[in-house]
């Protein structure tokens, strides 16, 4: 009897904030999971965290005032939470991004009524003592839960993106020469015609012929210097290889921060901002390119999650409630890609000089157009070269708009980062697998130029990235850069820093399983 | 072979935990790390399990006290 008592004394004093930390919990486990190999903005948790403690607390209020308890709504508002929170990483193993998932929901909303069953049925005798224990396993685990990511999520706040430092405002630098406005975009995984044509049965010689008919060099036989978007864009924008990088980090490093530092802040920005450009960036969606930290213009469609927004929402039933209005992730990347295209050609417009830069997901997967049956060709050939023949008419109706919109002629970059190739078996083939892997589609318009005397530096069929600013600074700016050697590497996507060079077969690693980029 | 009972269910709910412990296929470079969740909400759990534990240790050891002693008087009323 005295015991019990002792019991109702402490079910009095077990305050029940087990739905607090469960709001927050599977928030901060997807930034610690992710942040100490990709730096995140810890600003980007404002908002998730703020949307789930505002539910729990609308919802522990509302179910409080019905149970007229507390605690019973604590437990029910916990399971939601939990269950919420779980959703789309159960869905997500059956990889069905594009449709609601009509069984688990089902399956969600029994577990939710058998919860709110036990919560609401008649207490009986001694249950109040219950309740309180209950209420304390419910805060033990929910604190343990919150503790095991705190040392992950410490490591993820240490490996935060810096804030940015321009090293010159637009203010202080002169600009004496009418320099050319440039435009660098990027299309994710855009594969060049020869493998287009021998693995995708996709044609886009008639989108090659417009561009070289508009004045467009067509690298034929380009190829990236790196097999994935971080190395590849640290090296382009900083017209310089990644050895010393992979030397400084280490090459079992999975940390791609030094790398999202080099495009976040990047030598071209820096030259080109210190002779008066103003910087244009396109929401990405991407981390590394979703927000250029030295751009002076962002655009961004309304309501734009950033990479680490979106993947935390598929992981909840947030998900499903998305696909079911149509916003689901791919629904969200079409509209991003889309608003990049649309906005492309006014990006520049009363900002000479400008430099805008555009990172396009796509026709990197998931494939966001629909795309015609064809018989005899597969369903990732056909679903791949619609992508690539689609965004050709978006691009080149962009181009021709730059074009007739620019009082001068700019400067137009328009390359891929990587190709689609994955995933790469090492064996006898390795070497033809990695070659289209960095087999890119690469195009640049470049305009005469009347700043140097001297013949201008070319570009040649087989050039790579590395030196398309070697080429342009150096013909349109007072400056000589000299060509690098054009050499590819590949690398896995967690040891980006472990580089294989593609033309040294002796490097490879002995024959293994898959080596998926 | 002769299955015990709830055998199948703990087949079931182990080949469920490894379903979720498989990486789930990610076109990103972040990825929500399902297999992760996993074992941190078990670890969590179990974390919070053995503090709960330790809070009603008393308890625990008393009930299982009254369990045996009961058990014990019916034995004997048996003999």
């Amino acid at each position: 009897m005295n015991e019990e008592r002792t019991n109702q004394e402490r079910g009095r004093r077990a305050l029940p904030f087990h739905p607090v930390l469960l709001a927050v919990a599977p928030i901060l486990f997807v930034y610690a999971h992710n942040g100490a190999r990709t730096p995140i903005d810890p600003r980007e948790l404002l908002l998730p965290i703020a949307l789930s403690l505002s539910v729990t607390a609308v919802l522990w209020t509302a179910l409080g005032l019905l149970f007229r308890s507390a605690t019973r709504a604590a437990s029910v508002v916990s399971l939601f939470l939990v269950l919420s929170f779980s959703y789309g990483h159960v869905a997500g193993s059956y990889e069905s991004a594009a449709y609601a998932d009509a069984e688990l929901l089902l399956c969600w909303a029994v577990l939710m009524g058998v919860g709110i069953w036990l919560a609401v049925r008649r207490p009986r005798r001694g249950a109040r003592g219950s309740l309180f224990g209950f209420t304390v396993l419910l805060n033990s685990i929910a604190v343990g839960i919150l503790a095991v990511n705190l040392v992950t999520g410490v490591q993820a706040f240490a490996n935060r993106p810096p804030r940015t430092e321009r090293t010159s405002g637009r203010g202080g630098s002169v600009t004496s020469v009418d320099y050319p406005d440039i435009y660098y975009i990027i299309t994710d995984s855009y594969d060049r015609s020869d493998v287009l044509k021998s693995r995708y049965q996709t044609d886009n010689s008639a989108f090659l012929d417009e561009l070289r008919r508009l004045g467009f060099f067509i690298g034929d036989q380009a190829r990236s210097n790196y097999a994935s978007t971080y190395p590849s864009l640290a090296s382009s924008l900083n017209f310089t290889y990644l050895d010393s990088v992979a030397e400084a980090v280490g090459t079992e490093s999975d940390n791609v921060g030094p790398l999202l530092r080099m495009i976040q802040n990047s030598r071209l920005v820096d030259f080109l901002r210190r002779r008066g450009y103003t910087i244009v960036s396109f929401a990405s969606g991407f981390a590394g390119t979703d927000h250029l930290a030295d751009a002076d213009v962002h655009l961004a469609p309304r309501w734009s999650l950033s990479e680490f927004q979106g993947i935390l929402m598929n992981t909840t039933l947030l998900r499903d409630v998305l696909i079911l209005m149509h916003a689901s992730s791919a629904d969200r990347i079409r509209n991003r890609v889309l608003y990049t295209l649309r906005n492309l050609p006014n990006a520049g417009l009363g900002r000479h000089p400008v430099f805008v830069f555009a990172h396009i997901l796509s026709p990197h997967r998931p494939f966001i157009f629909r795309v015609l049956q064809r018989p005899g060709v597969s369903r990732h050939a056909l679903g791949y070269g619609g992508q690539v023949t689609y965004l050709s008419t978006l691009l080149e109706d962009d181009v021709r708009r730059i074009l007739a919109q620019s009082s001068r002629p700019p400067v137009i970059v328009i390359q891929a980062d990587h190709a689609l190739k994955e995933p790469i078996y090492w064996g006898d083939s390795a070497r033809s697998q990695l070659l289209e892997r960095h087999a890119i589609f690469y195009a640049v318009y470049l305009p005469p130029s009347n700043a140097r005397p001297q013949p201008p530096v070319e570009l040649y069929d087989s050039i790579s990235p590395v030196n398309t600013f070697r080429v342009i600074l150096s013909r349109y700016f007072d400056t000589t850069m000299a060509l690098l050697p054009d050499r590819s590497y590949y690398s896995l996507l967690n040891h980006p820093y472990h580089l294989y060079d593609v033309d040294r077969p002796e490097s490879y690693p002995v024959r293994g399983g898959p080596a998926e980029p | 072979m002769k299955f015990a009972p709830g055998r199948p269910a703990r087949v079931l709910l182990l080949l469920t935990l490894l379903l979720l412990a498989l990486p789930s296929i990610a076109h990103a470079y972040l990825d929500p790390g399902t297999g992760s969740y996993v074992v941190q909400l078990l670890i969590g759990t179990l974390l919070g399990g053995l503090f709960a534990l330790g809070v009603f240790w008393r308890r625990v050891v008393a009930s299982f006290k009254r369990l045996f002693k009961r058990g014990s008087k019916n034995d004997g009323s048996q003999r």
